[in-house]
């Protein structure tokens, strides 16, 4: 099992949160203060060059408008750590390629970062969650297509190598692409993208060999997930659990009490809001998703989890927080309970957590945690062959 | 004046373009070896580094489908050198707004960038050069009017205090932006243009208080649009107008006149990478009476002259500078004097197959033996310092 060291990079220091409607998209910007920002960000990375040392990978990812995450361009962040880091894989997970405008630039900068880095870099590409239809204003029932175009002339785009070529697709067009660079390992960088829902979209991610990661769900929700990939993936499900992870918010102490503390802070990820009117742009979802919904089938994790006591959170595996010993019993015990998965990726800073205290979390978890849990579902080797076009 | 070392991080190790129709565009990149390439981008970061340490600003710019530039997002480079730096200025010059896709993203990589750096940013925006059009397949007779509306935009999402604001132009369609974060400076980054013929454009420029910059052009042409600019300028400070003017040529600074010589004509090398006749022109890009003036033969143009001319012709006309520390301090003495005045010397000190050792010695004598008498000669004597509101 593979370990890769998380953060949303926030932006903690918010009015009180019943003075505003909605953390994400329309906080209103005049609240981030520079020299904080400025701040924030050089000690997340540096907290990131920290894990790396300590022989995690290391993972990060890009939000819009939202005090959740100051990392509103994840190349930037990647290409500063394949510059400073030297041991770790660097996964972005994800490019938003349904939101953004242009696959192709996409396709460049992660080659750039993957030559940067040496062959360093797990390329992840992702729809966006619904939040981020606002601030981009794409359409809302076109991202699944646009996720999946993107993606195909993004691979095209690393893989030709004989001079320009054109694309014709509904969204985007293309007359002359010959990018320059091309990707440091060949074929290409290990693909990634995420679901929680969509039962063909992990057919399809699976039969590409694409990995799949789900976050910050119930166990049972997983188990389903997982099984479903591992069904669909063409060399069988060993070799499919091996590309499977999972994020879990951590929280590693030198004591139970000390972890619980340290859980608490982390917990301001999952209380942050969004406004109800920015959680669910018609069309996003499926039809019958929708009348499920109105009929009252669904929970869904914006109220039950947010609700939910710690210990039920840990009881689902949402959050994994303990004294050494307990988290690996926990990682052991998820991991058995979703049939298995070979990477675990680790939100070990959150909120208010610290600086000192994020480095205590870091460390903890990758000196007395993560030796023992190595051995679960085998590390990759090198990864599967990935078909080098998607299609359907 | 302040001096800015800059490359274009070249891959020099292509085939002869003798031997091709083009480097620029079509060059298969089954040419590009990512090893030698990740080699090339390390280096030139480092390189970035040491001009830190010298005491040189830092310029960076993003150039697509071609091998005489690797950097193909200049933010990404901005980013590393906004963290590994820490008393330079880093100006992109520039993020191609008319053939990006988004202004908005690009507003929040400059405020992140600005962020990162605590300030020490420069953010240039350029309509992008002709064979830019082909990477991109934007719309050439369009590309004016999205620069203006993708800095208009840009400016916005990095001012705009109250919430989230919506935007309906021409080019961009926006509900509600709300940009995390903001700029670290107020109300936002410098901006610098660039141009070359085009002097309305030059008029707005210089109305909305931005920098200009022109590069690689002969002293007579760049005389002529630094006019332009001081006409309209909104400063009424003479030095605070020269501060936004800028001006780049080749630099090759060496201990000898024969080693300058060597590194000259290594630099050079750039402006032999040729663009096959089909990119250089999509229609619309320029003016029907330019094409008009060109097919009557009016121009020669830079491609042609100057790419067939030597290093002597190229030092004539300002292009090139190069030399003994003191011959270079007396070129950029020359040209100022040529060009009415500048105040942002952006030097090309790195090209083609100009080696990792020449470079960090071009640049360290230039650094050390140059660059004191440029700042004494030209130092900037404002009549209230640091007056430039934008």
């Amino acid at each position: 099992m593979d370990a890769w060291y998380f953060t949303e990079m926030p932006y903690p220091h918010l009015p009180p949160q019943d003075s505003f409607a909605s953390d994400r998209v329309s906080l209103t910007n005049a609240v981030f203060d520079p020299e904080i920002g400025a701040d924030l960000y050089n000690r997340y990375l540096d907290e990131y060059v920290i894990a790396d040392d300590l022989g995690l990978n290391l993972m990060l990812n890009e939000h819009h408008q939202t005090p959740t995450c100051l990392d509103a361009a994840v190349p930037l962040t990647a290409a500063i750590l394949a510059r400073e880091t030297t041991k770790g894989r660097i996964l972005v997970l994800g490019n938003p390629v349904a939101n953004r405008a242009d696959p192709v630039r996409i396709a460049e900068e992660m080659a750039m970062v993957d030559c940067i880095s040496r062959g360093r870099l797990d390329a992840g590409f992702v729809r966006g969650v619904p939040y981020e239809i606002f601030a981009s204003n794409t359409n809302p029932a076109q991202t699944s297509e646009r996720l999946w175009e993107g993606l195909e002339l993004i691979l095209r785009a690393w893989t030709t190598r004989d001079g320009p070529f054109s694309f014709e697709s509904p969204h985007w067009r293309k007359r002359a692409v010959n990018i320059w660079p091309v990707p440091y390992q060949q074929p290409h960088p290990p693909v990634w993208t995420t679901g929680s829902t969509d039962g063909p979209n992990i057919d399809r991610v699976a039969r590409h060999g694409f990995h799949f990661a789900s976050f910050l769900q119930p166990h049972e929700r997983v188990r389903v997930l997982f099984d479903r990939y591992r069904k669909a993936a063409p060399d069988g499900p060993e070799a499919a659990t091996r590309r499977l992870g999972f994020m879990p918010i951590v929280a590693v102490g030198e004591t139970a009490g000390e972890a619980r503390e340290r859980a608490e802070k982390l917990r301001w990820f999952i209380q942050s809001k969004t406004a109800p009117q920015f959680r669910n742009p018609p069309g996003y979802v499926a039809v019958d998703l929708n009348v499920r919904a109105l009929k009252g089938e669904f929970s869904g994790r914006t109220a039950a989890i947010r609700q939910e006591g710690m210990d039920t959170l840990i009881e689902m595996g949402v959050v994994m927080a303990g004294t050494p010993d307990q988290v690996v019993a926990q990682v052991e015990r998820f991991h058995d309970r979703v049939g298995g998965f070979g990477h675990l990726l680790v939100m070990l800073q959150a909120g208010f957590l610290d600086h000192e205290e994020t480095v205590r979390n870091i460390t903890l978890f990758a000196q007395e945690v993560y030796p023992r849990i190595r051995h679960l579902a085998a590390p990759d080797a090198p990864a599967p062959k990935q078909k080098a076009r998607a299609g359907r | 004046m302040y001096a800015w070392h800059f490359t274009e991080m070249p891959y020099p190790n292509h085939p002869d373009p003798d031997t091709v129709p083009s480097v620029r565009v079509s060059l298969p990149n089954k040419h590009f070896d990512p090893k030698l390439g990740a080699d090339l981008y390390n280096r030139y970061l480092d390189e970035h580094l040491l001009a830190d340490e010298l005491g040189l600003n830092i310029m960076l710019n993003e150039h697509h489908q071609t091998a005489t530039c690797l950097d193909v997002a200049a933010p990404l480079s901005a980013a590393i050198l906004a963290r590994q730096t820490s008393k330079a200025r880093i100006c992109i010059l520039g993020n191609p707004m008319s053939n990006r896709a988004d202004p908005i993203r690009v507003a929040e990589e400059m405020a992140m960038i600005d962020c990162i750096s605590r300030g020490r940013l420069d953010a240039g925006f350029v309509r992008g050069v002709p064979y830019e059009v082909f990477a991109a397949n934007t719309n050439p007779t369009q590309t004016l009017e999205r620069l203006w509306e993708g800095i208009d935009l840009c400016v916005k999402a990095w001012t705009h205090r109250e919430g989230c604001f919506n935007f309906e132009g021409k080019f961009w369609h926006k509900r509600s932006v709300n940009i995390w974060p903001t700029p670290y400076q107020q109300p936002h980054p410098p901006v610098w243009i660039t141009g070359s013929s085009d002097k309305e454009n030059i008029r707005e420029v210089a109305r909305r208080g931005f920098t200009f910059a022109m590069f690689l052009q002969p002293y007579e042409k760049v005389r002529e649009m630094f006019d332009a600019y001081r006409e309209c300028a909104i400063y009424d400070d003479p030095e605070e107008v020269r501060r936004h003017i800028a001006y780049m040529p080749l630099v090759a600074t060496g201990e000898t006149e024969e080693e300058a010589e060597v590194y000259a004509k290594k630099v050079a090398w750039y402006l032999s990478a040729k663009t096959a006749p089909q990119f250089r022109n999509p229609p619309g890009y320029v003016p029907v009476s330019f094409n008009v003036n060109a097919l009557k033969g009016t121009y020669s143009g830079r491609t042609d002259a100057v790419r067939t001319r030597g290093i002597e012709y190229l030092k004539e006309q300002g292009v090139l500078m190069y030399g003994t520390p003191d011959q270079v301090f007396e070129q950029v003495r020359a040209f100022y004097d040529h060009v009415g005045g500048f105040g942002q010397l952006l030097m090309m000190q790195q090209a083609g197959h100009l080696d990792h050792e020449e470079t960090v010695k071009s640049m360290t004598l230039f650094a050390k033996e140059v660059y004191p008498r440029i700042r004494e000669e030209f130092d900037f004597k404002l009549a209230k310092k640091g007056a430039a509101a934008q």
